[in-house]
């Protein structure tokens, strides 16, 4: 639990440095992906079938697939940024 | 909440000094990453290069083409396809702002007549070419078969517009472009040849800069550029990346407006909580503008969690307000800001502790809680491959006042009690990048990776990764996975796939599945922490979504299941809040351009 009284600085320094591979390795799949998304070409005549709107990553809510209200009840999941982003911020 | 602990400096330092090199580390891989992803970059074709033989065939007949037999005029190429969106908009206001106009000018300032073609890539569904060719008034049509003629002049993506200028003396000597392709046609020279659609008065622009292919050499016209001709400027087309900036509502089109509305209902028992949104958006020939108004209202039936409280009513409400704009720079980039500010509750836990701490110590000096916020970001977007691939980079900064929790403490040197809140301002600033691609004939993806650095709070890391898979000409695949991690421990991953069949080209059925967990934001078995323990979330829902040229909606809905872990002190203590429950999902949106 995070400011508390109880937490052991010692124990927490420990957590963190075992949490370290796992975000490089999400940072380092990042790259990957990244680089990825500079590689692959295709060409038009065969971009119909991925050209369809329902094939695209729209912000439109018609297209979109995420559910705003979701984030209130799974904290790992929210799409905005901020506070809203942390998790619950009254929780602690 | 309870009293932060006063570690020793040697014990900060050994937390902090590893969190932020892991910051610096995490910024440096993501710009590494950003400079990897830019690709690619092809060489304009725009330089003055011989245009090669070609030979195309008339759309709809036997006959076949030869761009010779246009030697002497300007020709402007408009590559198309039936299912390219942008298209449409594209080719429309060609016809009537370049085609018709030219016609009845009678070429362009120096009497040099123009000729536009409209230019066909797509073999298959020719059904669906006509009723393209019908709505946009394509007047003139040709074939490209395999699009080998869009590629040898440097097109990856569509829309893509060339113009034609005839070959002159001066510019047939300085021809000289070692890129060039080999040419067994010599009447033009390429004046422009890029993807996207620049809008008509640029097009204009360089259609009346174009002189007679045959020019007294006392005289050079390209040195004067001549102001564009006509009374009156159009306004319509979008310019290099909006018409393909596939995040954006494909139903908009350029010089247009688009209004989208959206509603969201999720309700258990004792929750109901109800989400609307309103989006007015415009788009015109180098920038999208759009604002956003929303409110969120939450019923929640507090159930009291000890013998100092009482059951209550909670009703809270939340609006909104985003404005975003989009704003092109060059052909292959564009820049994002935005903005927005809200008022109330942001969810509606929130509510519930606010109301318990209310009622608990509201008769020793707590104060009532009004949240908002506010949020400035800033992006930039670089399209790595025409039409279909795209790097974002974003950051932004948000301003939350919440409302915080409190305990009520015994202070150990006084024995007095007093009321302690936590923090009422949170700053956060985050960092995302984005990527999009087309991996394959089939197959889209999106990739998104986020950092939030939230005051008060640990590094928060996001990442997600989608793919959108065409399984047939009816059917699509969607999945996508996730995860989140904050120190200490707070881990989330969740993971949704879904399938959608193509009743008609613009009817869809959808079905969806996602599952969620993560392992609470408690650590400790401490009495009164408010914090929830681990969840598991399970939702399944089914759809109906319409997709038309001009309007659209999207009905979806299904059941959510929501399941606490973990029977610690701290969690018995706040049940009513962390309980299970079952809920249900509606979700309904609609979107119209005009």
């Amino acid at each position: 639990m995070p400011n508390s009284p109880i937490h052991d600085a010692r124990t927490v320094t420990g957590r963190m440095n075992a949490r370290l591979p796992v975000r490089a390795a999400i940072l380092l799949l990042s790259e990957f992906a990244l680089v990825a998304t500079g590689c692959a070409r295709v060409g038009i005549s065969e971009q119909r079938l991925v050209s369809r709107p329902a094939m695209l990553f729209s912000e439109s809510p018609v297209l979109a697939h995420q559910s705003k209200l979701l984030g209130q009840i799974e904290p790992g999941s929210a799409i905005t940024g901020g506070g809203q982003a942390a998790g619950c911020t009254s929780c602690r | 909440m309870h009293l932060v602990p006063v570690m020793p400096q040697s014990d900060a330092s050994r937390i902090i000094a590893p969190a932020l090199q892991e910051w610096k580390s995490a910024i440096q891989i993501l710009l590494a990453a950003a400079t990897l992803a830019a690709p690619n970059l092809r060489v304009s074709a725009q330089d003055e290069s011989v245009l090669p033989t070609t030979h195309l065939a008339e759309w709809g007949t036997e006959s076949i083409v030869d761009l010779n037999d246009f030697a002497g005029t300007i020709v402007v190429l408009d590559f198309f396809a039936y299912w390219c969106a942008p298209c449409r908009q594209t080719t429309t206001a060609v016809e009537k702002e370049i085609r018709a106009f030219y016609d009845a000018a009678g070429g362009n300032r120096h009497g040099l007549p123009v000729t536009v073609l409209t230019i066909n890539v797509e073999a298959d569904f020719p059904e669906r070419t006509n009723r393209f060719i019908a709505r946009t008034g394509a007047h003139r049509v040709l074939f490209d078969r395999d699009a080998n003629l869009l590629h040898e002049l440097g097109g990856l993506g569509l829309p893509h517009l060339a113009i034609l200028k005839p070959q002159t003396r001066s510019n047939s000597n300085s021809n000289s472009n070692s890129n060039s392709i080999a040419a067994s046609l010599a009447p033009f020279t390429i004046a422009y040849s890029e993807p996207g659609f620049p809008g008509t008065d640029r097009l204009r622009e360089i259609i009346d800069a174009i002189p007679p292919a045959i020019q007294d050499p006392n005289t050079d016209p390209e040195a004067s550029p001549s102001p564009i001709p006509g009374p009156v400027k159009s306004d319509a087309g979008p310019a290099g990346l909006l018409r393909g900036d596939t995040s954006l509502n494909p139903i908009s089109t350029a010089g247009s407006h688009r209004l989208e509305a959206d509603v969201e209902h999720l309700t258990a028992s004792d929750v109901a909580l109800t989400q609307g949104g309103l989006v007015y958006g415009f788009r015109s020939s180098n920038r999208d503008m759009s604002l956003n108004l929303a409110f969120n209202h939450m019923d929640v039936e507090f159930t009291s969690p000890d013998f100092l409280t009482r059951p209550a009513s909670v009703t809270e409400g939340q609006w909104s307000v985003q404005a975003a704009l989009r704003q092109v720079l060059g052909t292959r980039s564009l820049v994002l800001i935005s903005g927005g500010y809200y008022d109330g509750f942001t969810d509606f836990r929130s509510a519930w502790l606010h109301e318990y701490y209310r009622q608990r110590y509201s008769t020793v000096g707590y104060n009532l809680a009004d949240p908002s916020g506010n949020n400035v970001s800033a992006g930039f977007r670089f399209e790595a491959v025409p039409g279909s691939a795209f790097v974002q980079l974003n950051v932004g900064r948000f301003v939350d006042r919440i409302a915080p929790s409190a305990e009520f403490v015994i202070d150990p040197a006084t024995f007095r009690t007093r009321l302690i809140r936590g923090s009422e301002h949170l700053v956060s600033t985050t960092v995302s990048l984005s990527a999009e691609n087309v991996l394959t004939s089939r197959l889209r993806s999106l990739f998104d990776v986020r950092l939030t650095d939230t005051s008060g709070r640990d590094l928060r890391t996001s990442a997600r990764i989608s793919l959108n898979a065409a399984l047939g000409e009816r059917w699509i695949w969607r999945g996508t996975i996730g995860g989140t991690m904050e120190d200490p421990e707070f881990e989330a991953g969740f993971a949704s796939t879904g399938i959608e069949y193509a009743v008609r080209p613009d009817l869809h059925l959808r079905t969806a599945v996602r599952v969620y967990r993560d392992t609470g934001e408690i650590q400790n078995s401490i009495p009164l922490s408010s914090a929830p323990p681990g969840l598991d979330s399970y939702h399944f829902g089914l759809g109906i979504r319409h997709v038309g040229e001009r309007f659209g909606f999207n009905l979806f809905g299904g059941p959510v299941i929501t399941r606490y872990g973990g029977n610690t002190s701290g969690t018995r203590f706040f049940e009513p809040l962390y309980s299970d429950r079952d809920w249900w999902l509606i979700q309904a949106a609609f979107s119209a351009g005009f």
